[in-house]
This record gives C-alpha cells, sequence and structure tokens, in this order.
C-alpha cells in the first residue's frame, strides 16, 4: 500500500472550489434586500413620524398598569378562553383533515408494491389532491377569516374553520412526508402477505408516522393559538377582538391585561409544545432539518397525557364556544357562498387597474423581504443568548448567564405574543404610512417565533465535537466558530427561508389594518364586499407566494 | 519530569448504570512509550481514554495528564497543557457541515487567537500543511469535501490528519483504525506511530481491539477487563493464551450478567 505516505502537495491547488450557485444565490438575496429597503425608503426623516412616538412610549408604559378590576379580569379570562376555544378545535380539526389528507397526497398511497412513483389511473387522483391542497396552503388563516366573515357572519365557525382549512392543508403535507419517508419494509411485508395497499398502509406504515405528526400536532396547536388572536381582530372575537376595541378607545392598560394574558397562554403552550417534541423526535415539517437516527421512539406517558387532555379539551371547547354547525348548510351560508363564488368569477383587475395591482405586489414582496432580513439577522445573534443552559448555574458568572437567557426568552415571546396587528398598529403611530411599518411590524413577530425555533436549534447541537476542541486547547471562541457555527448556519438559513415563505403570506395581518401592499387592498375588498377585486388580489398573491415557494427551495438546495 | 499519564486509584461510575466502568485503576505511563489498551468491549478502554483527556472526570481517585489533575484540566489556565493532548475520538467528533480541511485545521486552534482562528475559517487558499496531513493518511483528495459525505473510514482518517496537524505530545487512540481495512488499519498506525517517534518525548495510548497490531505497533500492551487490569506487560511478554484468556468468552458472561 502506498496510499500512507505520498509526496505532499506536487503542485496540486489547494484553493477551495467555489460554489456559484450558492455564492449566486447570496448575491441576489443581499441585491433583494437592499433592493427593498430602497422601495420602502431610505430617509429616517421622511419615516420616522416624531409626533407619534409619544403614543408609542405610552403604550409600553402601560405595560407595567393594566386595568386589574375584578369586572375587567373576569371579562379578559372570557374571552381567553374562546381564543383558546377556537385555536383548540382549529387544530383538532386541522389533524382530522391532516390525516386524510396525508394520506391522499402521499405518493406511497398511489404506488404500487412494483413502481416507485405513483401510476396507474390513480396517480391523477394523486396530483389532483396534492393541486387541492397547494391552495389552501398558500393563504393566511386571515383570508380565510375575511372570506369566511362574509358567508357566515360573527360566527365561532369563522375562527375553527379559519384555522383548520390552512393549518390541515400543511398537516396533510406534512403527514405525506412522514408516510413517504417511512422506510417501505413493513409495509412491503404486508403486501407480500396479502394484504391490500390501505391495509398494508394503515398498519405498516401510518402507527409510525402518527406518533410523529401528534407531536407535531403540539407545535401547531401554539401556531393557533396566535392565530386565533389575530382572527379575533379581524372580528371573529375573543381576545384579539377585545384588543382591538381597546385599541380604537386607546385604552393602553386594558390592552395590557389582554396582552398579559395573551403573553401567559403562548408562553404555557410554547413550554408545553416543546417539552412534547423533546420527548418525540419531532424535528418534522418546517422544523425539520434532520432527525437524530439514536432516538428511540417509546410510550411515554407524559407525551399520551398530553393527548389526552388535549382530546378531552375538545367537548369543552365546543360547549364554551357553542359552536352550532348547521350555520354551514343554512339558507344564508349557501346563498352568500353561491353569490360569492358567482362573483368573484371571472376575477376583474380591480381599482386602480393592473399598474396599483402590481405595485402593490411588489410592496407586499418588499415587506416580507425586509421583514426576514431583520427578524433572521436579529434571530440569529439572540438565539445564542436565549438557549437554555444545559447544566446548573455554578457561580456568579453562570446565573447572569441563566439571568440573561430568561430576560432574552421574555423578549422573544412577547414579540411572538403581540398579535402583529397590533405591533402594525404601533408601527403606524412611530412611522408614516408605507413599507416599513409592517415591515417592522412582522419583523417584530418573526423574530419571536424564529428567535425560539433557532434557539431550540442551539439547545439540541450535538456538544461533542466542540468538546473535543475544547479538549485539545480550542479557545471557547475557538470551538464556537469551528464547530457550533458551522453545525447551526445552515438550519438557521432554513428555518429563515422557511419564515421567509410564511412572512408573504402573513402580510395579510399587517394589511388588514391598513398598511401597505396586498393585505390592505384585501381587507378593502372584502370590507366593501368587491368580491371580483378579491379573486384578482388573492391571485396575486398566490404568485408572490408561488414565486417565494420556489426561490426558498432553490436556496435550500443549495445549502444542502 | 512528570509522568504523561498517571491514574491512581481511578474508579468512574457513570449514572444510570450499576457497574462500574473502571475500579481502582492504578497505572502509569511514562513518556515517550506507546501503550495500547486492549480488552474485550465493555472492558473501560474507551473510559480510560475520556478519563485521560479530561472529557470524564473521575467519581473516585485522580487523574494527571502531562502532570496536571484532570480537574483542573478544563480550565482556561491550563488551555496550554490540553493543547499537547490530541484525541482520535471512537465517533471521530468531526463537524459534519465543515470541511475537512477546517476539520483538520481545527486541531490547531489550541494555537491561534480569535482572528487568527476566523481568518482560518474563511481562508479559501488551503493550508499545505494540512493537506500534506491529509495527505499522510492517503485522503488527500477530499480536502475541499464536506465531513459528513465522507465515508466511516474516511471519516475516521480525517480524525487522524487533525491529530498529526495537532502535533500533540500526548497522543490519545479510542479504536483509531475500527472503521478500515486490515491493510490501511496498517498504514493508518504506522503515520500515528511515525507522529510519536518524531519527538522522544511524544507518547500513544492507543486502544486497539486487534491484538495483532498492538503486538506490533506498541511496545507496552494493557490488557483490561470489567474495569480492571489483567495484565501489564511489554509487547514482547504477551502470550496467545494470555490474549485467549482476556476474550474468553466464559469470563465474559460472568462479568456481564447483571
Amino acid at each position: 500500500m502506498t496510499t500512507a505516505v505520498r509526496a505532499p502537495i506536487d503542485g496540486r491547488s489547494l484553493r477551495a472550489p467555489v460554489r456559484w450557485d450558492r455564492a449566486g444565490w447570496g448575491v441576489v438575496v443581499g441585491a433583494l434586500v437592499i433592493w427593498s429597503a430602497a422601495r420602502a425608503g431610505f430617509d429616517v426623516t421622511a419615516i420616522v413620524n416624531e409626533r407619534g412616538l409619544g403614543q408609542v412610549t405610552d403604550f409600553f408604559s402601560a405595560s407595567v398598569d393594566p386595568v386589574l378590576t375584578a369586572d375587567f379580569l373576569r371579562l379578559t379570562a372570557r374571552e381567553a378562553g374562546t381564543t383558546l376555544g377556537y385555536a383548540l378545535l382549529g387544530t383538532i380539526l386541522s389533524l382530522v383533515i391532516g390525516v386524510f389528507g396525508g394520506l391522499l397526497v402521499s405518493e406511497r398511497l398511489w404506488t404500487p408494491t412494483s413502481a416507485t412513483a405513483p401510476a396507474g389511473p390513480g396517480r391523477w387522483v394523486w396530483r389532483t389532491s396534492r393541486l387541492l391542497f397547494a391552495i389552501p396552503r398558500s393563504m393566511h388563516e386571515v383570508v380565510f377569516g375575511l372570506l369566511l366573515v362574509n358567508i357566515l357572519g360573527l360566527d365561532p365557525m369563522v375562527a375553527v374553520l379559519a384555522i383548520a382549512i390552512p393549518f390541515g392543508a400543511v398537516t396533510a403535507k406534512v403527514f405525506a412526508e412522514l408516510i413517504d419517508e417511512s422506510p417501505r419494509s413493513a409495509e412491503r411485508a404486508l403486501r407480500a402477505g396479502g394484504s391490500g395497499r390501505l391495509i398494508a398502509l394503515a398498519f405498516g406504515v401510518v402507527p409510525h408516522a402518527l406518533g410523529d405528526l401528534l407531536s407535531y400536532s403540539f407545535y401547531r396547536f401554539e401556531c393557533a393559538i396566535r392565530s386565533a388572536a389575530v382572527l379575533g381582530i379581524v372580528g371573529a372575537g375573543g381576545l384579539g377582538f377585545q384588543l382591538a376595541l381597546s385599541f380604537q378607545s386607546l385604552r393602553y392598560d386594558e390592552m395590557w391585561t389582554q396582552l398579559w394574558a395573551l403573553i401567559i397562554i403562548s408562553g404555557l403552550a410554547d413550554a408545553w409544545s416543546a417539552s412534547v417534541r423533546r420527548r418525540r423526535a419531532a424535528q418534522i415539517g418546517e422544523l425539520r432539518i434532520d432527525r437524530d437516527p439514536n432516538r428511540t421512539e417509546r410510550r411515554d406517558p407524559v407525551l399520551a397525557g398530553s393527548f389526552l387532555a388535549l382530546a378531552a379539551a375538545v367537548p369543552l371547547a365546543w360547549w364554551w364556544l357553542e359552536l352550532d354547525v348547521t350555520t354551514l348548510w343554512s339558507d344564508r351560508a349557501r346563498t352568500l357562498t353561491a353569490e360569492l363564488a358567482d362573483d368573484s368569477w371571472p376575477p376583474t383587475v380591480g381599482d386602480g387597474g393592473w399598474s396599483t395591482l402590481i405595485d402593490q405586489s411588489i410592496n407586499t414582496l418588499a415587506m416580507a423581504v425586509l421583514a426576514l432580513a431583520m427578524a433572521s439577522t436579529l434571530a440569529a445573534a439572540v438565539a445564542f443568548v436565549a438557549q437554555r443552559p444545559k447544566r446548573r448555574p455554578t457561580d456568579l458568572g453562570g446565573l447572569a448567564t441563566m439571568i440573561a437567557a430568561a430576560a432574552t426568552r421574555f423578549i422573544l415571546l412577547l414579540a411572538r405574543a403581540v398579535p402583529p396587528p397590533v405591533w402594525a398598529l404601533l408601527a403606524v403611530f412611530a412611522f408614516r404610512p408605507g413599507i416599513w411599518p409592517g415591515a417592522i411590524a412582522l419583523g417584530l413577530y418573526n423574530l419571536g417565533v424564529l428567535g425560539r425555533l433557532q434557539a431550540e436549534v442551539v439547545e439540541n447541537l450535538d456538544d461533542r465535537p466542540a468538546d473535543a476542541m475544547q479538549a485539545a486547547g480550542a479557545r471557547p471562541s475557538g470551538s464556537f466558530l469551528f464547530a457550533t457555527v458551522p453545525a447551526v448556519s445552515g438550519r438557521f438559513v432554513a428555518l429563515g427561508l422557511y419564515r421567509w415563505e410564511v412572512a408573504v403570506r402573513e402580510t395579510v395581518m399587517v394589511g388588514v389594518v391598513g398598511v401597505a401592499g396586498l393585505g390592505r387592498r384585501l381587507s378593502e375588498q372584502t370590507s366593501s364586499f368587491d368580491y371580483d377585486g378579491i379573486a384578482s388580489t388573492l391571485l396575486a398573491l398566490l404568485a408572490i407566494t408561488v414565486l417565494v415557494d420556489v426561490a426558498s427551495a432553490a436556496i435550500r438546495r443549495t445549502i444542502r | 519530569m512528570t509522568s504523561a499519564l498517571l491514574f491512581d486509584g481511578v474508579t468512574i461510575r457513570y449514572p444510570g448504570s450499576t457497574m462500574p466502568a473502571v475500579v481502582g485503576l492504578d497505572l502509569e505511563i511514562p513518556r515517550g512509550q506507546r501503550v495500547a489498551l486492549v480488552g474485550p468491549s465493555g472492558a473501560g478502554k474507551s473510559s480510560l481514554i475520556s478519563l485521560a483527556n479530561g472529557l470524564v472526570l473521575p467519581t473516585e481517585g485522580t487523574v494527571h495528564t502531562l502532570g496536571t489533575d484532570t480537574r483542573e484540566l478544563g480550565s482556561r489556565r491550563h488551555r496550554s497543557v490540553r493543547r499537547m493532548v490530541g484525541t482520535v475520538h471512537q465517533d471521530f467528533a468531526l463537524v459534519g457541515p465543515l470541511r475537512v480541511a477546517h476539520n483538520v485545521a481545527a486541531g490547531r486552534l489550541g494555537d491561534m487567537g480569535r482572528i487568527r482562528a476566523l481568518g482560518t475559517l474563511l481562508r479559501r487558499r488551503g493550508v499545505p500543511e494540512v493537506a500534506a496531513a491529509l495527505d499522510r493518511v492517503g485522503i488527500g483528495d477530499k480536502v475541499w469535501e464536506r465531513a459528513d459525505q465522507l465515508s466511516g473510514g474516511q471519516q475516521q482518517r480525517v480524525a487522524i490528519a487533525r491529530v498529526v496537524h495537532q502535533q500533540p505530545t500526548l497522543v490519545l487512540a479510542d479504536e483509531p483504525v475500527s472503521s478500515l481495512d486490515p491493510a490501511r488499519s496498517k498504514s493508518v498506525l504506522d503515520v500515528l506511530v511515525e507522529l510519536i517517534e518524531a519527538d522522544p518525548d511524544r507518547t500513544l495510548v492507543a486502544s486497539l481491539h486487534d491484538a495483532g497490531l498492538a503486538l506490533s505497533h506498541c511496545e507496552r500492551v494493557v490488557g483490561l477487563r470489567d474495569g480492571v487490569v489483567q495484565f501489564d506487560l511489554p509487547s514482547a511478554s504477551v502470550t496467545d493464551e494470555m490474549l485467549a484468556d482476556l476474550y474468553a468468552f466464559e469470563h465474559l458472561d460472568e462479568g456481564t450478567g447483571a
């Protein structure tokens, strides 16, 4: 063997090959951010509204002085119950949609044992259902909220369905991925033993994938609480609705009672969801980056108990919301649905013609880009501070780190528990109308979501390479650069891209309070029943969503 | 001159396990020796390596590595001592998304300040010494691959190249050739022996499950079983019977049957 000893370097180039695809996307993203900022405007005096800053300080100083009278607390608790009920029923319904939808859009169900991809007439069913599920997935809950309010009126069904439909479509996609990625051996064995495809799937694949899906549904529940609050602002009732009322009368002290309630509920739900997901390998769906193959999956009383508790709360929530399913097929709902379908097709360009539509579409894109540029930069820095310490602190320095981590986690919680429309309303005080207030509101909210997800990435990191480097004499800074940064950066970028996709959809949320973009257009059109205009706005939103999803998928491929 | 390694009455119990992994171990390894640790799985070889580099602290007793108590070794003051301890980890401890070149360059992090560390990470030009270390273990063509794209055997050789690049005084190697074929195992062990022989002070402690390699590459063989030293002899005095006895199955059943 001559492989071990060879004349070193013999004139060969040591230079690293350049990753042109990655460099290219880096330039594109950088240019996109600069272009978006230019579109929003760089001139600070033209952006900041000094006279409104007082309102912002007033708002934050009210945080320590919420209304705590017994009556108001009772009202807040009741409305909090409503918001929780929306979130719970919405999540459970989305899980039902997701399980059946997931089977339907999975490749596996339509793939004969002999083939590797869907084949036969079934593949047309497969393709159609994939398309059918892709459309609601690209629409934000608020879009469904705005449309359903027009059909069903102010009915609790609006909020439940507005959450369940898009969440169900997302869950279906996640479940389909879980099914398609699970090993084929068990299913093959059942098929070889003579069982049909559906039975083989049901017994060979679903039990395994379902456990992961249930644990993922806790993450969706935590998202649903935030959505339920926003849907309240749109008019569905609950804490969000009360928030909007208090904001209209500028009662910041009342708002803070409601916001503290939201912060507590979100904090508890987030902690619960995180602990469930820690118990079960649930780096799935958008949380996925990679799975720990060594993680054992076993029955866990906390896991089972958590799910039973969730299931037991369903009838309670149903009773509390006085949910009436029959409104769905009432005469009124049927007439209005028919009217809406009739009016919205064919779509018209709406007021202002093509130029306005295109202009607002571009503003929407710029808003999402700026929001994510701010959120992901800050979140990457904050994630390391926010991580839970692995050991109990033993000295003063350790204690300080622990306190800083807790404080950071609280700020992140605040950023995501306060509904984005509230951030947007505040931003409208502080900044002049345009792209910036929306971008800053969405940026803050996404900082809260992203910072937490990235802190989880840091917490779940394999410490061994860094420990090994330090045991060989590296400084903490050295092992951070060489072990920690490379291990997290790919995941951070992937999460940032995923949030960018979501942020495009979320622009609708800040649009309802009147900042720029397609969201504003949509809320104006729904309040004036301009249905054919709505269709064009939704199509424009769909187009940007698809564009961003495609770009994001392409970038993600280069960081693998 | 202090010894390279000094174990004094060392016992280690891992949380959640009833049997201690190492029991009352006394062992001294002077500088300049090449020592092989042999014994069946679970004998305590890996524990001994982790005790030596300070990643695991003893439950009882003390471990001195290059004259420093490993309880102190983790502190900032003893970084210069840690810098002289190089480990080939059983799980390689590579950074998966990092290029091979940077994984190897990380071996010298002990010599680098913050700025130089950053510069090394960002530099695309490549370090000739890193390439040379990779050449020595036969994977000079993988410099800019991602470490997690390599096969197990290639990753193991990256880990060895990292130690070669580090140029430590004490080399600890935990099953350093477990993922390699017999011919390559021999040549890669040759690389480690060469590293040691470059300086009379350098010491090698390697756990090896191939007794033949242990005898051919090391001058002293320590036979471990159930966390206890069974024999500690010059390679020339180790007989086939001793090895057969060390790995014998009936003992295994007694020892691990909890």
